[in-house]
């Protein structure tokens, strides 16, 4: 931050934003201190719109110490004159501290995988990016659970044929299931609710009367031992989680299916085929992804581009995005209609963005300054600083394009 | 005293149109805003002085949330009115009183 602006530089300046002489804004700023000061005087307020309220304000006779002598005395009653910045005022001289808003320790996104994390977004724009994620995340937060034996078949594949063979042979399966990787789930998040109900049964599994256990160690080095009843009570309890769990899942798939997109495809939704659910899930996403990275979702009333920016990609000021990648639809930044359908960017989940969706951003930045250059608006060239602060290299490409003032304020700025 | 009163008063003792002086006004505020936003503050003769000052970022218990959270630094205007508005108004009691 630099010095204070000296009186006349300042009036200086207002008389070049003005066009008018020195001299007449010296007498202006005259006449407007002396408006201010008699509307204090006979009001108590004079409010500038856009800028500030100046108050005057009774403070009441109270009792006070002397500093120096440390006497009692009384302090008599008296004006204090406040000035109040208005918001506009406010938002501007913090425009520094903007990126930065209040942060609530251990709930960031990044440092754990909750729930929500999946749930809020269910779209999953550019799914594979962000499903990487997740498992790396789950399995760095699960050490214990042991690596995946079939590494490339689902949990709900492997259930599936471990369960046909149960059926047709009649027997347990216990060594597969003790074998079968719990974190599966990892290859698909939507999955990842089939490692809760499995641990739950390994933990009952642990949790058995003493007298079983004993006789589990007692086994020793014997590996199986098929007619073992804790190990078949065992199998069985994580078999019937696992069937009700991926029977549930199916069943979610099936109904999207319907909702979404009325075709077809349901009668081949009840045949028990082990890879079914993926196709599924993948078929209700690009019902409201068009393409990868966009999704479109319709307006409704009293929404904002800045609250959408906010809810969808967390970050208001990332507004002009949505902005830049509607321009055909809208055309006032400011008011989105409600029933239109917009196209919303769904970023990575990174902490930062990337260099092609930055510059999207600073486009997005040019777009809102040419639309308020058009409205003569003299706050214009902010948007170009902001255009700027984003991707500072878009500016040299539209040197021809920008008023070089307002390119010289946003470099400088 | 709104700012319809403002620039009524304005345009009255300036001789000038109202909507001259609501632009001037409007110009004036803009300025000064765009002041505080690059500069730490300035003066004007007879009302007193703006500055800018950068407030420390620090640690806030939420209730809501029931935890400390990080609240960041900002920026805030001040004011201090020159000493003749002062004294002129100091006693000026209440219209209440």
């Amino acid at each position: 931050m630099n010095e204070k602006i000296s009186y006349r530089d300042l009036v200086g300046q207002i008389s070049g934003r003005t066009d008018k002489s020195r001299q007449f804004t010296l007498e202006f700023m005259r006449g407007l201190v002396s408006v201010i000061e008699s509307g204090l005087e006979t009001g108590g307020s004079v409010s500038i719109s856009g800028f500030g309220k100046f108050e005057r304000r009774w403070m009441k006779q109270r009792k006070g110490i002397h500093p120096g002598t440390g006497q009692e005395m009384i302090i008599p009653g008296q004006n204090k004159i406040v000035f109040k910045p208005y918001k506009p005022l406010r938002e501007h001289v913090n425009r520094s501290f903007l990126h930065m808003a209040p942060e609530i320790p251990g709930k960031t996104r990044q440092v754990s995988p909750s729930p929500d994390l999946t749930a809020s977004l269910p779209e999953t724009g550019p799914g594979q990016h962000r499903n990487t994620e997740t498992a790396a995340d789950l399995s760095g937060a699960s050490p214990d659970i042991e690596k995946p034996a079939h590494s490339g078949a689902s949990f709900v594949e492997a259930f599936f044929i471990e369960y046909d063979e149960e059926a047709a042979k009649g027997e347990t399966t216990d060594e597969l299931l003790i074998e079968r990787p719990s974190p599966v789930a990892v290859e698909k998040p939507d999955l990842s609710i089939t490692d809760e109900p499995f641990r739950t049964g390994r933990s009952a599994g642990v949790e058995t009367p003493p007298d079983l256990t004993a006789k589990k160690n007692d086994s020793g080095t014997e590996k199986s031992l098929p007619a073992d009843s804790y190990e078949k009570r065992r199998g069985f309890i994580r078999l019937r989680t696992a069937a009700a769990v991926t029977v549930l899942l199916l069943l979610t798939a099936i109904l999207f299916v319907f909702v979404v997109r009325e075709d077809s495809a349901v009668t081949d939704g009840i045949s028990s085929n082990s890879t079914r659910p993926d196709p599924l899930i993948e078929e209700f996403s690009s019902g409201s992804v068009e393409e990868s990275g966009l999704m479109i979702i319709l307006i409704g009333n009293g929404q904002t581009l800045w609250e959408l920016a906010q809810n969808y990609l967390g970050d208001s000021y990332l507004w002009p995005w949505i902005f830049y990648l509607n321009r055909d639809t809208i055309n006032n930044p400011n008011v989105i209609t409600a029933g239109t359908n917009l196209v919303i960017p769904v970023p990575a989940y990174d902490e930062s963005l990337s260099d092609d969706e930055l510059k999207e951003v600073a486009a997005g930045y040019i777009t809102v300054y040419n639309w308020y250059k058009e409205q003569d608006a003299v706050n214009a060239r902010h948007f170009l600083w902001a255009a700027g602060s984003f991707y500072p290299e878009l500016l040299d490409d539209v040197t021809q394009q920008v008023d070089d003032t307002d390119l010289r304020f946003a470099r400088n700025r | 005293m709104t700012h319809t009163e403002l620039i009524n008063r304005l345009s009255d003792e300036l001789d000038l149109t109202k909507t001259e002086s609501h632009r001037l006004v409007k110009e004036m505020a803009i300025e000064f805003a765009a002041e505080l936003g690059i500069n730490s503050g300035f003066t004007i003769p007879r009302l007193g002085t703006f500055k800018v000052a950068t407030k420390a970022g620090r640690k806030m218990y939420s209730p809501h949330y029931k935890t400390y959270i990080d609240i960041p630094p900002k920026k805030a205007v001040e004011f201090s009115p020159a000493s003749v508005l002062k004294e002129h108004l100091k006693f000026l009691r209440p219209e209440n009183e």
